[in-house]
C-alpha cells in the first residue's frame, strides 16, 4: 500500500482525485490538506510515501511547503496552468499532472510512484525512516528547485544559517543555498553516510577520493571532485575510528 | 465606437495630407503652369526692358524673346527629365551639388547661345555687333535665371517629399496605436480555464444540475472574452453579465472564501466601457484576496454617479502585494485595462489601486459623458 495526501486549497479538485484514486486500490489515502501549514501537520503525523501538491495555494505555495520538510515523500504536483512555476526544475524529472487530469496521465504517474516506492521497500535499502540514504531533499535557490538524494550530496558546507549543498547534476557540480544550519542537518542526517569534518564542513564518506597526513598532524580529505577537506587532530581521529570499521 | 473605425480613421487622416494617385496629373498641371508663367515672365521682362531701350522695338524683341522662352521650356524640361531619373533631390542623401552647378552652368551657356541665335537670325537694328562681346553677361544673366529654376524645383521636391513622410509617421503612428489595442484586449485566463474544468468535472459526479449551470456560465465567459476583442466598448450591463458568471464560478471553487456583493447605481446600465475593463480587475480581486488567503474574501462591486465623472469600484479585502508582481498575468492586466482606457477615452479615463482599512480598492473614474469614446 502506498500512502498518500492530497494537498489542494479547492475541495472539489480533492474530491475530483480522491473519486479518481479510488480506482486505485494500491493507494490510501491518509490525510488531506487545504493549506501548506494543514499539509505539514498531515505529512508529520502519517509519513506518506506519496503527495499530491498543488502549486498555488493560498498562504503558501507547494514549494514553499517542501522546503519546510526535512525530508521530501515522491511528489506529483498537481497544476491547473503554472508552466513557468515548473520550469524552475531543470535536470530533476519530476512529476506534474494538469488539472483537470487525464485518468491515463495519473495512472503513468501512479505506476512511476509505485516503481520507486518498490525499489525503496526493498530489503537492501530497508532501515530506519531518517537514516535512509535514498531520502531525498528539496532544495530552492533564487528560481531554481532541485529534489536531491542524500546518497548524491558530497558535502554541506555552513555559510550562516544558510548550507550550500554540493552534488553532481550531470557533468557539472551543483552548489545551491539551502536555509539549515549543519548542526540541524548533522542532527538527522545518517552518522554511517555523513562525517562532521569541523566546523564548517559535513562530508559524505562514499564520495571520499584520497586522505593523507597534514603537517599539523591531522588528515587531509581529498572527494572525488577534488575539494580538499581538512580534518583537526582530533575529528582525525574520530574518522579513523569510523573507516576502520 | 466600433473597432474598425479606427482604421477608418486612418485612412481619412490620410487623404488629408497625401493626394492620393488622381492628382497626380494635378502635380504635373500645377508644373506646367509654372513652366509656361515662369518663362513667360522672363521672356516679357527682357521684351520690355530691350524694347523700351532698342530702336528695334517691342515686336522683334518679342519675337527673340518667345523663342527664348521656348529654349528655356525645352532645357528645363530635359533638366528636370535628368533630375528625376538621377533622383538628384528626391533621395536622402545630399544632392552632388558640384554636378548640379556644372549642370547649371552649361544650360545658362546654351540657352544664352540660342537666344543669341535669335538675335543673329533677325538682326534688330542697334543690335547687330559682329563680336563675342554680350556672351558673358548673357550667360551670366541666364545661368542666373537656370539657378533660381532650379532651387525653387528642389525645394518643391523636398517639401512634398517632407508632407510625404510626416503622413507616412502619421500613419505608422495610428497603426502602432491599433496593434497596441489588439493586443491589449482581453485574453481567456487559462489558470481559472483549467481550474473551472476541474471544478466542472468534479461537480458532474456531485450535483449535475450544478455541473450543468456551470457548463453555462463558463461557455458564457468564454464567448463574452472572445467577443470582447471585436468591439472597443461595451455597456456595463453587459460586462457585469459575464463578471457575474465568473463569480457564480469561482464561488463554486472558493464556496464560503468567496462572498460577492454588486450595487450599480441606477441609470449606469448603458455606461460605455472597454470590454473586460471590470473582469479584469475582479479577476485581480479575486486572486489577491481569495486564492492568496486561506481565509477568503468579500469582494465588492460598486458603481456611482459623481459629480462629472462616473466611479467604479472592485474592492477585495488584504493588502496590495507588491513583491513579486512584476511578472504576473494579472499585473500586466491591470496595466492593460489601463492602457485600454486611456485610448478609448483619449487619456481622460483612469484606473487607480487604492489601500485603506485593509481593503484594496481598484477604481475605475470614467468622464461623466455617456459613451465617452471620441
Amino acid at each position: 500500500m502506498i500512502r498518500a495526501v492530497i494537498i489542494d486549497d479547492e475541495r472539489l479538485a480533492r474530491a475530483e482525485l480522491k473519486r479518481m484514486l479510488a480506482a486505485h486500490i494500491e493507494i490510501e489515502i491518509v490525510g488531506e490538506a487545504a493549506n501548506i501549514d494543514e499539509a505539514q501537520r498531515a505529512i508529520d503525523a502519517t509519513n506518506p510515501d506519496l503527495i499530491f501538491l498543488d502549486v498555488q495555494m493560498p498562504g503558501g505555495s507547494g514549494f514553499d511547503l517542501l522546503e519546510r520538510l526535512d525530508w521530501v515523500p515522491n511528489v506529483i504536483f498537481t497544476t491547473a496552468f503554472d508552466a513557468y512555476a515548473l520550469k524552475a526544475f531543470e535536470v530533476n524529472a519530476l512529476d506534474y499532472l494538469h488539472k483537470p487530469i487525464e485518468p491515463k496521465r495519473l495512472a503513468a504517474a501512479l505506476d512511476r510512484a509505485i516503481g520507486q516506492y518498490k525499489i525503496s521497500q526493498s530489503p537492501v535499502l530497508q532501515s530506519q525512516r531518517p537514516k535512509r540514504a535514498d531520502e531525498k531533499i528539496f532544495i530552492k535557490d533564487g528560481e531554481r528547485c532541485w529534489f536531491v538524494a542524500l546518497a548524491d550530496i558530497m558535502l554541506f558546507e555552513s555559510e550562516g544559517n544558510y548550507a550550500r549543498v554540493y552534488f553532481q547534476s550531470g557533468l557539472q557540480t551543483q552548489r545551491p543555498l539551502m536555509l539549515r544550519s549543519l548542526n540541524q542537518l548533522e542532527e538527522r542526517l545518517d552518522k554511517s553516510h555523513f562525517f562532521r569534518a569541523n566546523r564548517r564542513q559535513i562530508v559524505n564518506l562514499n564520495f571520499i577520493g584520497d586522505v593523507g597526513p597534514t603537517e599539523s598532524g591531522g588528515l587531509a580529505i581529498t572527494l572525488q571532485n577534488d575539494l580538499r577537506i581538512e580534518l583537526s587532530r582530533r575529528r582525525a581521529a574520530e574518522f579513523k575510528d569510523i573507516s576502520s570499521l | 465606437m466600433a473597432r474598425q473605425s479606427l482604421n477608418e480613421r486612418v485612412t481619412n487622416e490620410m487623404n488629408v495630407i497625401i493626394p492620393d494617385l488622381q492628382t497626380l496629373s494635378g502635380q504635373n498641371r500645377n508644373y506646367w503652369i509654372c513652366q509656361f508663367a515662369g518663362w513667360g515672365s522672363v521672356a516679357a521682362f527682357f521684351t520690355w526692358v530691350f524694347g523700351s531701350m532698342m530702336p528695334a522695338g517691342y515686336v522683334t524683341m518679342g519675337v527673340i524673346y518667345s523663342w527664348g522662352a521656348f529654349t528655356g521650356i525645352v532645357l528645363s524640361h530635359g533638366w528636370r527629365l535628368l533630375l528625376k531619373r538621377r533622383r538628384w533631390f528626391s533621395r536622402n542623401s545630399r544632392p552632388p551639388w558640384l554636378g548640379i552647378a556644372a549642370m547649371i552652368l552649361l544650360l545658362g551657356t546654351l540657352q544664352a547661345l540660342l537666344v543669341g541665335l535669335g538675335f543673329f537670325v533677325l538682326r534688330p537694328p542697334g543690335m547687330g555687333a559682329n563680336n563675342w562681346d554680350w556672351l558673358p553677361s548673357a550667360i551670366g544673366g541666364w545661368v542666373m535665371i537656370f539657378a533660381v529654376w532650379t532651387s525653387l524645383y528642389s525645394y518643391t521636391i523636398s517639401s512634398r517629399r517632407r508632407r510625404h513622410l510626416e503622413a507616412e509617421a502619421l500613419r505608422l503612428e495610428l497603426y502602432a496605436k491599433d496593434a497596441e489595442l489588439r493586443a491589449l484586449q482581453a485574453q481567456v485566463n487559462p489558470h481559472f480555464f483549467f481550474n473551472s474544468l476541474n471544478s466542472v468535472r468534479a461537480l458532474i459526479f456531485e450535483n449535475q444540475h450544478a455541473a450543468a449551470q456551470m457548463i453555462d456560465q463558463l461557455a458564457g465567459i468564454m464567448r463574452y472574452t472572445l467577443q470582447s476583442n471585436e468591439n472597443a466598448t461595451v455597456s456595463l450591463a453587459r460586462e457585469m453579465e459575464a463578471v457575474n458568471a465568473y463569480l457564480a464560478i469561482e464561488k463554486l471553487r472558493f464556496e464560503d472564501r468567496l462572498t460577492a456583493s454588486i450595487d450599480i447605481e441606477t441609470g449606469l446600465a448603458e455606461v460605455l466601457i472597454p470590454p473586460m475593463a471590470v473582469q479584469t480587475l475582479v479577476e485581480n480581486a479575486v486572486k489577491y484576496g481569495v486564492e492568496r488567503n486561506h481565509a477568503g474574501s468579500e469582494i465588492r462591486i460598486t458603481a456611482k454617479r459623481m459629480a462629472g465623472h462616473i466611479e467604479i469600484e472592485v474592492a477585495n479585502q488584504g493588502a496590495i502585494t507588491q513583491a513579486a508582481t512584476a511578472k504576473e498575468s494579472t499585473q500586466l492586466g491591470l496595466e492593460n485595462a489601463r492602457k485600454r482606457l486611456a485610448i478609448m477615452t483619449d487619456a481622460k479615463a483612469d484606473l487607480q489601486l487604492s489601500e485603506s482599512d485593509g481593503w484594496v480598492r481598484a477604481v475605475i473614474t470614467l468622464p461623466e459623458k455617456k459613451g465617452a469614446a471620441r
